[in-house]
């Protein structure tokens, strides 16, 4: 191995395997939305912001419920080098999985007929960008009044170095042997979102649910501080 | 005493007569919003605190006229939805369109205030013009419709109170419109009681918290 990435049972910036990087979420941060979030995990520093549900009248509108419509965007100055604004193959299908993972989570049918837009905008990516988009978006969500299941936390976890790992940042997630980023609801013991690049044993696999399920508590924590923050002290949003 | 929660916190064990806002999930009552949680005398409940305003049948709202067709008027309620009087809901009888014009009456930009009558398909919400159906004042106020019910019942001590201090006319929508007639100084402490409505969460300590901003409101202004 040329450069390993786990050395002495610590990794690239200094966390055990179990750790997860400083996490901090923010509520109402943005005054035109209905509601927004914005979300620090690691050096990943993504803006969410929820409009809706308002009246749509698009053909192919679902008529029995809200249609959740999600873009997921990285800025150019979000990575090293500069990132086209279009929007690339990559953020069409990321896009795609954060609505999935967040619409079972979400009581939509009390919409029908309306729209409801979830924005999420990376301003600085490093790795594990979609799991912090779902977890801040679901926050964001909350904050907007729509009514919900339960929050929705997501968390990546990965083999490096032949070692279980959780919350990947860009090294591992390049480097790794592989990344399995996963979203649960969990007073509904549910997963909604499940993907893996990689391979991993049956084991492994088990195993790496399990720390990341343990993660994904903790999260669930940081979730509910940040909206009780808000909403404890008043929402302030209209001195803005 | 209230508590704060949030989505898929569990309110409440055991078995409620009623129940709003919640998720019921065998014995738990589960929240589907953030908001205060309210369980007692058999009920449990969770007021919310954020959202868009959701018509409800009997409801009295504030809105603004945004197009007018023969038939029927299309009034912004302030919602995911736009509420409609029908022409003849104004006329209080059935209308020929080719003998009566429904903009010699509305007009668009025109405030109104009506009550929801009803609502069809979730979404189609028919609104009765309410007697004095054509709001005039001098300010318009927002605030958040999930706290619009501080002051929007007709019992609400706040809503008498804040009439009762500022001397202003208050005409206040369901929706959270709230709309305001009177001079510059009634108008200003008005809006500092909203102010105090939309930054509080919780109901406790919130009249009494009106009652000291107005208050200093009227010594700083007299002196």
């Amino acid at each position: 191995m040329e450069n390993p990435l786990i050395v002495n049972g610590k990794r690239t910036d200094g966390r055990s395997p179990t750790e997860l990087r400083p996490l901090k979420i923010d509520v109402g941060i943005i005054k035109n939305a209905a509601g927004s979030s914005y979300i620090e995990h690691g050096k990943n520093k993504i803006i969410v912001a929820i409009y809706g549900p308002r009246d749509s009248h698009r053909y192919g509108m679902n008529i029995e419920r809200a249609t959740l419509r999600c873009r997921y965007h990285m800025s150019p100055f979000s990575t090293e080098e500069r990132k086209s604004p279009q929007p690339s193959r990559r953020e069409i299908e990321i896009s795609k999985v954060i609505r999935d993972a967040l619409e079972p989570s979400l009581i939509l049918e009390n919409f029908p007929k309306t729209m409801i837009d979830v924005f999420v905008e990376v301003l600085q990516s490093d790795g594990g960008s979609r799991s912090a988009s779902i977890t801040a978006a679901s926050v964001a969500l909350a904050d907007a009044g729509i009514p919900m299941k339960d929050l929705v936390e997501a968390v990546a976890v990965g083999k490096v170095d032949g070692t279980l790992v959780l919350d990947l940042n860009d090294i591992e997630d390049k480097e790794g042997e592989s990344d399995m980023p996963v979203a649960f609801m969990l007073n509904e013991n549910k997963v909604t979102l499940l993907q893996m690049d990689g391979k991993m044993t049956v084991e492994e696999f088990k195993a790496g649910l399990m720390m990341a399920m343990e993660a994904a508590k903790k999260i669930k924590e940081i979730q509910k501080e940040a909206l009780a923050k808000k909403y404890s002290k008043g929402d302030r949003k209209n001195d803005a | 005493m209230s508590k704060l929660v949030v989505p898929g916190e569990v309110v409440a064990k055991g078995n409620f007569r009623s129940w709003s806002n919640v998720l019921k999930k065998g014995e738990e009552y589960l929240s589907i919003f953030v908001g205060k949680a309210e369980v007692g005398g058999g009920r449990v409940r969770v007021v919310r605190l954020s959202g868009p305003y959701i018509p409800k049948v009997g409801d009295f709202v504030i809105g603004m006229v945004t197009d007018v067709q023969p038939l029927a008027a299309t009034i912004d309620i302030n919602s995911y939805v736009n509420g409609y009087i029908m022409a003849n809901a104004f006329f209080k009888r059935r209308i020929d369109p080719s003998r009566f014009d429904l903009s010699k009456k509305v007009n668009l930009g025109d405030l109104i205030a009506a009550k929801v009558q009803r609502i069809e398909r979730g979404k189609d919400v028919y609104l009765q013009p309410d007697q004095k159906w054509k709001v005039e004042g001098d300010a318009v106020f927002y605030i958040s419709p999930a706290k619009a019910h501080y002051i929007y019942t007709s019992r609400s001590r706040i809503s008498s109170k804040i009439k009762e201090l500022t001397g202003a006319e208050i005409r206040l929508g369901a929706n959270g419109v709230v709309v305001v007639k009177g001079d510059l100084k009634k108008i200003e402490m008005v809006k500092r009681a909203l102010d105090v409505v939309e930054s509080k969460y919780d109901l406790n300590g919130l009249y009494n918290e009106i009652i000291k901003v107005l208050s200093k409101d009227g010594e700083s202004t007299d002196s």
